[in-house]
């Protein structure tokens, strides 16, 4: 059975308007790693909150998304809320706005483990402690009573990614997690993700419009356009035998070595033109 | 430390601001029109009892003069003579003001517990018949007069069911010795009607904020981990609205305390409120400016409070760095 099951999905917001997701099917099977590629616009969040159950009220959705074989589409609040945070995570792409700024650091990390466990106030910050150690925070014990406002945007990522870790789920779904983020703390926090993800022996679906950090974290690759998926396959395939022009587009556009230098630089609609709607 | 600095600096603003307002309380009580010893004396005293007057008052002597010697007084709780009835004039405020006090300090809590659930539903359920309606009963509310709510009331809870008073006031401790019945039941029509309109424009506030909140990220974050949508709301909601809810219950408890004296007309209870407008019909400044500047200095001890609560709540405005 697959860990996370997705069949004709449909999202919408609003009558009439063109669905933000189109018959989306995939599969997650325990362990692997998907990734998710596209402009901004092309469904990929829409999706990602969908699998959560966050996305807003007006959004209406059709279609199946089972996990481990619960059905997740129509299930209650409660039901919900027992899975996120324990089985299903997710980290989200804007680490600046992504805490409470009135609660200090260390006890958004204890909420997770207060919401699904039962665990004593000093154990508890023991394994807070641990896991932002674990992500890679310089002097947890201080981080834990600071404010999301004393950090800066990686050390907050990383705050976001213990949240996401704490429990040791089996599907951690990261929408852009390192977008926001300073290019040498990207390459920090991608590795850092990629250890856990390997630790933990958790699936991924691992949402990105770049095409290197998708090639680094993933085995398997979906490329959306519209909201509707138009390719995918493994990544290796994918990236050298590329079938939908869009995604020849996306290659050529992100292989700047192989531009002839003084000549336009390559764009997507010189490929693809049907996109741009 | 950046809390010491900031109540600090927060008490200098409101003493600077205090004597600022003593000038302005004073100038514009001075540019009162008619002159307060032709008007008690009525227009049959000759202009040599007139005169008599002015100088036993000390109206001849110069502004400045009468300004410093009133401020003087302020600083030793001296706020002068009436002169009407000679009295001192914190003798005349103080019963009035505890009249008035006990009206606002029994609305405003009241109001604040009876908005955060009502604007909670109300944001929640902004898409459904219970927030519609919840949203609707507030416009109705904040747009109704409060004479208005408050004659409504007594004609239906005094005239036709008689079940309360329909005005008047009865002190707690009067001499038929401790009487909460008579107290409460004096007081529970004149609460309501401050109550209805209060809570109805916080509640809209707290609504606005709630919503507000409702679209943070970190609202999403607390639901991922497995809050569920009303306890994300509530754990992690409710503090960041209360910075933008308390900077309106601030403003509404001045408000409210203006509301008290159209409330205290319709209901005739001896509050601040009557005695400001009998003082300022018959000219009796010194009343005026006391009450004004009574008023003045709760006004500005609620906007310092609430800049200390704001500090208290956002750790942001607690640290150096911040942002």
């Amino acid at each position: 059975m697959s860990l996370l099951e997705v069949n004709h999905l449909n999202v919408w917001f609003g009558r009439g308007r063109r669905p933000a997701v189109r018959d989306l099917s995939f599969t997650i099977e325990p362990g692997q790693r998907l990734g998710l590629i596209g402009q901004s616009g092309s469904g990929k969040s829409v999706t990602a909150l969908a699998v959560m159950g966050l996305l807003a009220e007006n959004a209406q959705v059709t279609g199946s998304v089972r996990f481990d074989g619960r059905r997740l589409l129509g299930a209650k609040e409660a039901e919900l809320a027992q899975l996120r945070g324990r089985d299903l995570t997710m980290v989200f792409q804007e680490p600046m706005t992504a805490l409470d700024p009135t609660m200090k650091v260390g006890r958004q990390v204890a909420e997770v483990i207060r919401l699904h466990e039962e665990s004593s106030g000093r154990e508890t910050r023991r394994r807070v402690i641990e896991m932002l150690d674990r992500v890679g925070l310089p002097n947890p014990g201080r981080i834990t009573d600071a404010f999301p406002h004393q950090l800066s945007g990686g050390q907050r990522q990383r705050v976001v990614l213990a949240m996401a870790l704490m429990l040791g789920p089996r599907l951690i779904i990261a929408d852009e997690p390192t977008t926001a983020l300073d290019v040498t703390v990207q390459a920090q926090v991608l590795e850092l993700l990629d250890a856990q993800l390997a630790a933990h022996q958790a699936a991924c679906l691992f949402i990105s419009h770049d095409l290197a950090v998708v090639a680094r974290v993933c085995q398997q690759v979906m490329v959306m356009l519209d909201g509707a998926v138009v390719e995918s396959g493994p990544v290796r395939q994918v990236l050298s035998q590329p079938v939908h022009p869009y995604t020849q587009g996306l290659i050529a556009t992100a292989r700047l070595d192989l531009a002839t230098p003084g000549a336009r630089l390559p764009t997507v609609e010189d490929f693809y033109a049907g996109g741009q709607r | 430390m950046a809390v010491a600095q900031t109540i600090v600096r927060r008490v200098g603003v409101f003493v600077l601001s205090l004597l600022g307002a003593t000038v302005v309380v004073f100038l514009i009580v001075q540019a009162l029109p008619g002159d307060v010893a032709q008007a008690t004396l009525g227009m049959a005293a000759t202009p040599e009892q007139v005169e008599a007057l002015r100088e036993r008052w000390g109206l001849n002597r110069p502004a400045w003069a009468r300004y410093v010697s009133w401020l003087g007084g302020l600083f030793q709780g001296d706020l002068g003579q009436s002169y009407l009835t000679g009295q001192s004039v914190s003798g005349q405020i103080g019963p009035r003001l505890a009249v008035t006090c006990q009206l606002v300090g029994l609305s405003m809590p009241i109001a604040v517990l009876a908005s955060v659930p009502t604007g909670l539903v109300a944001a929640m359920w902004r898409r459904r018949w219970q927030g519609v309606v919840t949203s609707a009963l507030s416009q109705i509310g904040m747009a109704a007069p409060i004479f208005f709510v408050g004659i409504v009331l007594v004609v239906v809870f005094a005239v036709r069911l008689n079940w309360l008073p329909a005005n008047g006031y009865n002190p707690l401790l009067g001499p038929a010795g401790f009487d909460l019945a008579g107290w409460g039941s004096h007081l529970v029509l004149p609460v309501a009607s401050l109550v209805i309109v209060q809570a109805s424009l916080l509640s809209r506030y707290v609504r606005n904020g709630f919503v507000e909140v409702l679209a943070e990220d970190y609202l999403r974050t607390a639901r991922a981990v497995g809050w569920t949508k009303w306890r994300a709301l509530v754990r992690h909601g409710l503090r960041n609205a209360a910075l933008s809810i308390v900077t309106v219950i601030a403003l509404q408890i001045s408000a409210m305390l203006v509301g008290a004296i159209i409330v205290e007309q319709v209901f005739a209870l001896p509050g601040l409120g009557s005695l400001l407008l009998q003082a300022v019909a018959s000219r009796d400044l010194p009343v005026v400016r006391g009450i004004a500047i009574l008023l003045v200095v709760v006004v500005l001890a609620i906007s310092l409070v609430a800049d200390l609560v704001y500090v208290l709540i956002d750790p942001r405005l607690r640290s150096r760095e911040a942002q």
